[in-house]
């Protein structure tokens, strides 16, 4: 089946979604009403609930741990410094649903990831553009995901980065992070789709499966410094939006070392002289 | 080897699997790396047999197919991950790695 074949799925304010049929959507809730309202009442094509600004409502969660739906969990964390010590509070309802952790790249981005992670939380970690403190913090996290034994399960995008240098078709760094329009179509609560990350209302709509395309092509265009980065073809001018302007040399080092870390890995695998490769 | 009887593709398969969660022992041996790293390297056994094959939906695959949903965007080419993290992400999942 082509990669055309799949239906985009909406990511729709809560409101806007109860409207929504059997294709597949992401209701966004942001208050214990309405999450309430949904794991009583999900309809056919809600895929996850997109959890928003609730995290510190300890009744909601108690709720959501006797609910009768096991709904998936997406639970954004906008600002990790301060929500990263509530996330103690998903324990219980982890047991009924499956719960992802997303972290805005904040000032405190780290203690929210070792904690999730310590949990056993899978971890969707958004970069945006980040300034010089919160990439080294996230190279800090980088380097938690890599080698701390405890780390069982992903943190996105490291994880599927990683794969990738193995071959694993991931797709784009848009897509990993699911700020793709053409896979992941976010719209205001009007009822306008939203061009990611700058939650600006426009055009992706009218091309959502051209949008990623277009804005390198701009970037290449421009002269931008996409033309000459090896990365180019993975993250696709992630880190080129909203700010064009935006300097990638930290993000270089950051692909690179990830890319250093897969081969590293790779030539312990390879060091590994296995009984049955080496008979006697 | 699709020319093969299927009892020696499930003897080279077992052998696959045994040589993966050797080298997957091999690296955790020495302490260098995280066990989700080595999954996503594919080591154990993992990433290969159910890499992603599509460019969305990593979150998501892992998850399974839960509602109907899932099932048709996912199930195909985007959900190669839903195998390997089964339905409930505990207990089964934790236990696989």
């Amino acid at each position: 089946m082509s990669e055309e074949n799949y239906p985009v799925v909406r990511m729709l304010p809560s409101a806007l979604a109860k409207t929504q049929g059997d294709e597949p959507f992401v209701a966004i809730v942001r208050s214990r009403e309405e999450l309430c309202q949904w794991l009583g009442n999900p309809l056919p094509g809600l895929s996850w609930l997109q959890v928003e600004g609730i995290l510190g409502d300890s009744d909601a969660w108690i709720e959501a741990a006797h609910s009768g739906s096991d709904i998936p969990l997406d639970l954004i964390l906008a600002d990790p410094s301060a929500e990263f010590s509530e996330l103690y509070k998903l324990v219980d309802v982890s047991a009924l649903h499956d719960v992802r952790v997303t972290i805005q790249a904040r000032p405190g981005l780290l203690k929210a990831v070792k904690l999730a992670a310590a949990l056993r939380f899978p971890i969707r970690l958004l970069p945006g553009q980040p300034k010089a403190d919160v990439l080294a913090e996230i190279k800090q996290a980088l380097d938690f995901y890599l080698h701390d034994p405890a780390v069982e399960a992903p943190v996105e995008f490291f994880h599927s980065w990683i794969a990738r240098t193995r071959g694993a078709e991931v797709g784009s760094l848009w897509m990993i992070l699911e700020e793709d329009p053409a896979g992941y179509l976010q719209y205001d609560i009007d009822g306008q789709t939203k061009l990611p990350l700058s939650g600006a209302v426009g055009s992706a709509e009218s091309l959502p499966a051209e949008f990623v395309e277009n804005h390198l092509k701009s970037l290449l265009e421009q002269g931008a410094e996409c033309a000459t980065c090896p990365w180019q073809q993975s993250c696709r001018g992630y880190f080129k939006w909203p700010d064009r302007a935006y300097s990638c040399q930290g993000i270089k080092d950051l692909f690179a070392a990830i890319q250093a870390a897969a081969d590293e890995m790779a030539r312990d695998v390879a060091s590994c002289v296995l009984p049955s490769a080496n008979p006697t | 080897m699709n020319n093969l009887p299927s009892s020696e593709i499930g003897s080279e398969n077992e052998q696959e699997s045994q040589e993966s969660l050797d080298r997957r022992l091999f690296l955790r041996s020495m302490g260098k790396w995280s066990g989700a790293a080595m999954a996503a390297l594919g080591i154990g056994g993992a990433l290969l047999a159910f890499a992603p094959k599509a460019e969305a939906g990593i979150w998501i695959n892992r998850w399974g197919p839960r509602r109907g949903g899932w099932i048709n965007r996912w199930g195909g080419g985007r959900g190669r991950w839903i195998n390997r993290w089964g339905g409930r992400p505990r207990g089964r999942w934790i236990n696989r790695w």
